[in-house]
């Protein structure tokens, strides 16, 4: 089990808790696989989840688009989401070495 | 052949989803439909489907976030909005998985295996238990589709199910699509599974198609349903009836005349296996 997986040793190093915490940390934050998991397979779901979360984003941006207010003191509150949304994605994109489309 | 004893028929149906939501009312021989509760509000259900519940069609609440195999307490607003949706809409039931999305503060954005261990099955025995208390309606839960799995697993995917079900009554979700990616992402043989698994159980059933990439399948719901997954369905339906059999799809959406042929040969399949 990755030491970062519990710091504090408050929960047994093998406890599901602490295995659930690593497998998260690896997708999302970089962290390293949990002990005994494919790491290969560990990367494709990483991709996967990335590809989802691209995903997501362009249909968001895609309805904030069509939400766009006409008024001017709404649309810096989309521009705001918009880059906000856009960043988590350059973010994850670079934690896993991934270029965005 | 066994009967389902779940209570409900549903037939066969779609997801419902924004980007198809004209398409669905069209569609011959849609009986049921299902939506992903975190897009739907209670209190904002889109015109298109309220007109087609109005219509008569069921509509089944479905959460992809719950986390009922996480180990952090569930959390009362997404348990709070399947029971809305249900009471909404008249569910005969709702639906999650058996998985956990979140840990630590972190979200995932997807469902993940718990390792099929006895202290995982404690877990999702109490979150099972706390969500049928919550949801005023059956519950039913799905095996997901996984890419990877872990190597402290006790039991096998039909054990760990059966588990689950004789611990707390809950339906299951089968989802035939995902019995076919544990077949090609880690050799399960799909119809052992169907033969171990508590059949009367089955609340209803999911078929999607999805994509092999570098020798692992991924389950995309973006592309047509494969042969491969309507035998592993016309296996079930040889050995039961389920309730109700329902087709994903979330992306990359076809026309309406290839939608309505997936269902058509969802319908077929079904009436071909109980002919037998």
């Amino acid at each position: 089990v990755p030491a970062h997986a519990d710091p504090q040793g408050a929960a047994e190093p093998s406890s599901l808790a602490a295995r659930q915490l690593a497998l998260v940390a690896a997708l999302v934050a970089g962290g390293e696989p949990p002990d005994g998991l494919d790491a290969d397979r560990v990367r494709v779901q990483a991709t996967a989840l990335l590809a989802k979360r691209a995903r997501s984003v362009a249909r968001h941006q895609a309805e904030l688009a069509a939400q766009r207010p006409r008024g001017a003191p709404l649309r810096g509150l989309w521009n705001g989401a918009s880059r906000r949304l856009r960043g988590v994605t350059m973010r994850l994109a670079s934690a896993h070495g991934l270029a965005t489309r | 052949m066994r009967r389902m004893t779940a209570g409900f028929s549903l037939g066969v149906g779609i997801g419902w989803r924004q980007e198809i939501d004209l398409t669905v009312p069209r569609l011959p021989g849609v009986d049921f439909v299902e939506i992903v509760a975190e897009n739907v509000s209670p209190s904002a259900v889109p015109a298109s489907l309220a007109l087609l519940h109005d219509s008569g069609v069921p509509v089944v609440p479905h959460g992809v976030s719950l986390s009922l195999g996480g180990t952090e307490p569930l959390q009362h607003a997404r348990l709070e909005r399947l029971a809305q949706l249900a009471e909404r809409f008249g569910s005969p039931l709702v639906s999650e998985h058996v998985a956990f999305c979140r840990a630590g503060g972190m979200e995932a954005g997807h469902l993940l295996p718990v390792p099929r261990t006895r202290e995982a099955l404690a877990v999702l025995t109490a979150n099972i238990r706390a969500a049928q208390a919550a949801v005023g309606v059956p519950l039913a839960v799905e095996n997901i589709a996984a890419l990877l799995s872990w190597p402290e697993d006790e039991f096998t995917e039909a054990d760990f199910l059966t588990e689950l079900v004789e611990r707390t009554g809950v339906l299951l979700l089968l989802d035939v699509a995902n019995l076919y990616t544990a077949q090609v992402n880690f050799g399960l043989d799909p119809i052992a599974t169907l033969d171990r698994l508590p059949l009367s159980q089955v609340g209803y059933v999911h078929v999607a198609g999805g994509t092999l990439r570098d020798g692992i399948w991924h389950d995309t719901h973006a592309h047509p349903v494969s042969q491969e997954i309507l035998d592993i369905l016309w296996a079930l339906a040889e050995r039961a009836v389920p309730p109700g059999v329902l087709l994903e799809r979330d992306e990359d959406y076809p026309s309406d005349t290839e939608l309505a042929a997936e269902i058509a040969a969802i319908t077929q399949v079904l009436a071909g296996a109980r002919a037998r």
